[in-house]
């Protein structure tokens, strides 16, 4: 009996290692061994597929577990693989990497200031859209709205979210560039102030619903509180209700600035991709270039030097959505604080 | 069921699932691998259709083999692989950028690199030596031509010559009144295509001389693709852009060119000064699988068929296409 249960959990911790070994090579090194994959893939299916019988509690930990962390090792993957191949591009001159004004592929000369100059454009523009039109509607359809006209605006609004980027990139090229020229006589297309249009209307169901979300959870009884003690709605929602859904509406309105800055293909369709500042420096009605447009148009193209500096580019933009992600979380945390204190 | 029944299930199984993955790679090794350029796609595509359809010699109309002299009973793709003693394989080619199918083929990840400009243009960087392995063939020629709004052509802005196609790419002319052949009061909205790409790479090459010619600050926009050009100068009153010679049309006319010569050129002579060769690279001197392609895209067939009819590029002349001929290994 003692025997058969010993075999039995070391049959079980051998099928356990080579199951999680596989994997883990599987998930790592895919791509050195392309041929050596599929019998590393069936060892997977079949491990776990006889683990499932016979084991069935561990195994089932077990893939909840991997499950469950996966997103995080993907994300911790990408980090570091951006971070090899992007590094270089900063090392030679970090400073004029960031804030130089040419790139000219042809000469080698890479420089992400325009880009970062137009992402900041590009995104302001977005904000300045989406920011009060997204707020206003979450109050409206939280606070105001009957309930037949709530029960169509929201699912409308979270079914402009759903519309596929290239879709708003061929309405804007095909409809808003050429619009915008004739609108205010331009001599040219691509400019920063259509894409910042698009990117406004791209950006607003995110901002709508994460604020709705925040506003609508605020306790109803401390708006009741206020009514009763004589105030109108407006001065209700005012003065309690928005307050108390500040953290959370801050943290849509950086989830909106994330979306209009990582936002790639509308953009890129849209864009004049020209790789100078403007000038004068706030031209909104200059062609540019973004930093996300500048990725998804010339990688396709790139070898050598110009794959290292996009990959740069990658980068910076990778860190910079870190930082706001980071930012709205301490921005939230310290907003909950006060208002549990308070 | 036991574990021991479960287990000899499962090794079965992966038997089975080893023997076809092998057989599916031993497959995959026998197919020509072809990849780069748009521009090129139309040519390579056309011709592995043909090559992968494999008609036979019944079939006049895809394979009219008499009727360029050649003496076989053999279907397409037959007679041209038995040329180099092989039996037939099959073609497939890949559609993305040149510098994209240059690097493939020389990573081995692909047998021929299509590229519409020459690779010492697209790798500047690189030296004559570390470039002598990429084993050029020129399958047709396209021509480089200036497309503008049709306002702008019917304003009568419909010949420049090259100091002032220079000039609006270089921004010193910013209004087409500045071009000598009209007076239309329009700013001029200058089109170019994304760097990198072969079509913006021999631009460069034709008309500044060189790729790494800096101070093009007269391009408002630039565009990934030849459709968006067009779409952009269809949608514009005063745009002038070069997108590929499939997209011009009579709302984005063709303009005349008056070149170094002092000669007015329009892009139907043969004598256009912006030609640019078609090339399908191999890596390291050409295999028999490529030569075999090769030889059929080079032969007057291929040249009528996939060049000439097939698209709007033009076909190699007589003395080209000898030249590109003898570059490939001998029949057998």
């Amino acid at each position: 009996m003692i025997d058969k249960l010993t075999t039995k959990s070391g049959i079980k911790a051998i099928l356990g290692l080579l199951v999680l070994g596989s994997f883990a090579v599987l998930f790592t090194f895919f791509v050195l061994f392309q041929t050596f994959n599929i019998y590393l893939f069936l060892v997977v299916v079949f491990g776990t597929a006889i683990g499932w019988v016979f084991y069935e509690d561990s195994t089932a930990k077990t893939l909840l577990f991997i499950a469950s962390t996966s997103a995080g090792t993907i994300l911790l993957l990408i980090a570091v693989f951006l971070f090899l191949r992007g590094f270089p591009a900063f090392q030679k001159d970090p400073i004029f990497f960031i804030t130089g004004s040419e790139w000219h592929v042809y000469r080698e000369i890479y420089s992400l200031g325009p880009m970062i100059w137009g992402s900041i454009i590009v995104t302001f523009g977005a904000t300045l859209i989406a920011a009060p039109m997204g707020i206003s509607s979450a109050i409206f359809i939280a606070k105001f709205s009957p309930e037949w006209l709530r029960s169509f605006l929201k699912p409308a609004i979270e079914l402009l979210a759903g519309i596929p980027s290239v879709v708003y990139g061929f309405i804007g090229f095909v409809l808003l560039n050429s619009a915008i020229m004739d609108y205010f006589n331009i001599s040219n297309m691509g400019q920063y102030f259509a894409p910042s249009i698009i990117l406004g209307i791209m950006a607003l169901p995110t901002i709508a619903s994460v604020a709705e979300d925040a506003i609508d959870a605020v306790p109803e009884h401390m708006e009741k509180g206020a009514l009763a003690l004589g105030v109108t709605k407006w001065q209700a929602i005012k003065e309690v209700t928005l307050p108390s859904a500040s953290s959370g509406i801050t943290a849509a309105l950086i989830l909106g600035i994330g979306r209009a800055l990582g936002e790639t293909m509308a953009v890129t369709m849209m864009i004049g991709h020209k790789t100078a500042f403007p000038s004068p420096i706030f031209d909104i009605f200059e062609p540019g270039e973004t930093l996300t447009s500048l990725i998804a148009s010339q990688i396709g193209n790139a070898s050598g030097k110009a794959v290292e500096a996009l990959m740069g580019a990658g980068l910076l933009l990778f860190l910079i959505v870190l930082v706001l992600s980071v930012t709205s979380r301490i921005i939230q945390s310290r907003l909950q604080r006060r208002f549990r204190r308070g | 069921m036991n574990i021991k029944k479960l287990a000899g299930l499962s090794l079965v199984f992966m038997l089975v699932l080893s023997l076809t993955s092998l057989a599916v790679f031993a497959q995959g090794q026998a197919v020509l691998r072809a990849d780069g350029s748009s521009t090129v796609y139309p040519i390579a595509s056309l011709a592995a259709s043909y090559w992968n359809s494999n008609p036979p010699i019944t079939d006049s109309e895809y394979w009219p083999a008499s009727e360029y002299g050649i003496d076989t009973d053999k279907s397409l793709a037959d007679y041209w692989a038995s040329l180099y003693g092989l039996e037939t394989f099959n073609v497939a080619v890949g559609l993305s950028h040149s510098g994209v199918g240059l690097n493939k083929v020389a990573e081995g990840k692909v047998d021929i690199g299509d590229s519409s400009a020459g690779a010492r243009f697209e790798f500047p960087e690189k030296t004559e030596d570390e470039l002598s392995a990429y084993t050029a063939h020129i399958v047709g020629y396209d021509r480089q031509a200036f497309s503008v709004s049709k306002e702008v052509h019917e304003a009568g802005c419909n010949v420049l010559t090259r100091e002032e196609i220079e000039g609006i790419f270089k921004g010193e002319i910013s209004n087409w009144s500045g071009v000598h052949s009209c007076d239309y009061d329009k700013e001029i909205q200058a089109i170019g295509r994304a760097v990198g790409s072969g079509t913006e790479t021999m631009f460069r090459v034709n008309v500044f001389g060189s790729s790494q010619v800096s101070g093009l600050n007269g391009v408002d926009v630039r565009y990934g693709q030849n459709q968006m050009v067009q779409q952009a100068l269809r949608k514009s009153s005063n745009g002038i852009g070069y997108p590929g010679i499939d997209f011009i049309s009579d709302e984005n006319p063709a303009v005349k060119v008056i070149w170094d010569d002092g000669k007015t050129y329009s892009v139907e002579d043969q004598a256009w000064p912006l030609g640019r060769p078609l090339y399908m690279y191999t890596w390291e001197g050409t295999s028999k699988t490529e030569a075999a392609f090769l030889r059929m895209i080079l032969s007057d067939f291929g040249q009528s068929v996939f060049v000439d009819k097939g698209t709007k590029y033009f076909m190699l002349s007589e003395a080209e296409q000898a030249e590109q001929l003898d570059k490939l290994p001998d029949v057998e």
